[in-house]
């Protein structure tokens, strides 16, 4: 999900949150009759007039075409975060350099394979809140020792800070802990 | 790109964001969203049935001559009561920030392990003393949990687990959570 949606979907919990609670709130007060001179019934005779017009049928329409459309595009901010393909690396009058961030967190992962301790890796590149992350999953051998691992996971990183030669992308390691006492025999 | 330790660390990158849960004002987002979708889809069937095109009553109209004239009932006031609860339920959803999933590795790049990998961590430890039958394991962002079934009511063994539990998770969490072991005998 982006911020923007995230934030949307907020402000739109918000309201929907405060109007629930004040539907709530009326209902109570007016089953309780708690506050004096409330109408004792609910009078929409003009929008239940409005139901046997010519024109109701093509509100219905519209307003139906523009709900379903609303609800698709909200839905599928739902997604997860974006991915980020290439970061240019070098433009001039000459032409322009990219590289391809998804490779890259694709090679880290193979790199970060090559330790004792990790039974697998992988790596993709994705916006997360805002900033371009190189985002890699280290899953250890039963028993990882941390004095093995981590220096490998910082020297993979430095090693992407040093290819991109951007300070703007991160870097973020999640290590999960696999199952597997001993690394198979390549 | 070459495998790493040969490499000094020379350069190092901006630290990744923490792995955080999807914000709980998502599900109210979708669900949300999906409510509209089903409005939308009842007022399309209903002008459909307005256009002659599908047989049946429409429901909208059918929900507004039921609201007209509507006066105070019964079950007014215990659905009041709950929907304002969901509403403030919703309001909470909205301004709660995103849980923390995973806790910071002593490390110079953003390096993250998350709770349920630190308890198997945790259990893997145990379960590597001698005298320990098997073990499960939890954690928190503060806590550890390790109960063990022992062969022998030996109180050494407790220590011997919380040694190598604390020896094993130590390497792999910045802040050192709270560690509870629990032993116990006659499981098996």
């Amino acid at each position: 999900m982006t911020r923007t949606a995230v934030t949307f979907d907020r402000i739109a919990a918000v309201v929907a949150g405060l109007a629930l609670v004040a539907l709530g709130a009326a209902l109570v007060v007016w089953t309780t009759n708690s506050v004096p001179n409330l109408p004792r019934r609910i009078a929409i005779s003009g929008l239940h007039s409005a139901t046997g017009t010519g024109w109701w049928p093509f509100a219905l329409a519209g307003a139906g075409v523009l709900l379903v459309v609303v609800a698709l595009r909200w839905l599928f901010a739902h997604t997860p975060a974006a991915k980020v393909k290439d970061l240019p690396l070098r433009r001039d009058d000459a032409g322009s350099i990219t590289v391809d961030l998804g490779e890259v967190a694709t090679a880290a992962a193979e790199a970060l394979k090559q330790n004792l301790d990790v039974a697998s890796a992988s790596g993709k590149a994705v916006i997360d809140r805002g900033t371009r992350t190189v985002d890699l999953t280290v899953t250890t051998t039963a028993t990882p020792r941390s004095d093995r691992l981590i220096p490998t996971i910082d020297a993979v990183c430095a090693q992407i800070a040093g290819v991109l030669s951007d300070p703007s992308v991160a870097t973020r390691t999640t290590i999960h802990t696999g199952k597997r006492e001993r690394r198979r025999v390549r | 790109m070459t495998t790493a330790q040969e490499h000094a660390v020379t350069a190092r990158p901006a630290p990744g964001r923490p792995p955080v849960a999807a914000p709980a004002a998502g599900y109210v987002g979708a669900l949300l969203a999906l409510l509209i979708l089903a409005a939308g889809a009842v007022a399309l069937r209903d002008a459909a049935v307005h256009f002659g095109w599908l047989r049946g009553a429409a429901w909208i109209d059918t929900a507004i001559a039921g609201l007209d004239g509507l006066s105070p009932q019964g079950w007014m006031l215990p659905a009041g009561v709950v929907i304002a609860l969901v509403g403030l339920w919703w309001i909470v959803a909205a301004l709660r920030p995103r849980r923390r999933t995973a806790l910071e590795v002593p490390a110079q790049t953003s390096v993250w392990i998350a709770k349920a990998d630190l308890a198997r961590l945790a259990r893997a430890a145990a379960d590597s003393v001698p005298g320990v039958l098997d073990s499960r394991a939890s954690a928190s962002l503060r806590t550890v949990k390790v109960t063990a079934d022992v062969t022998g009511d030996d109180p050494a063994l407790e220590a011997a687990i919380s040694t190598a539990v604390a020896d094993a998770i130590g390497g792999f969490t910045t802040t050192t959570p709270r560690l509870k072991v629990r032993t116990r005998t006659g499981a098996h």
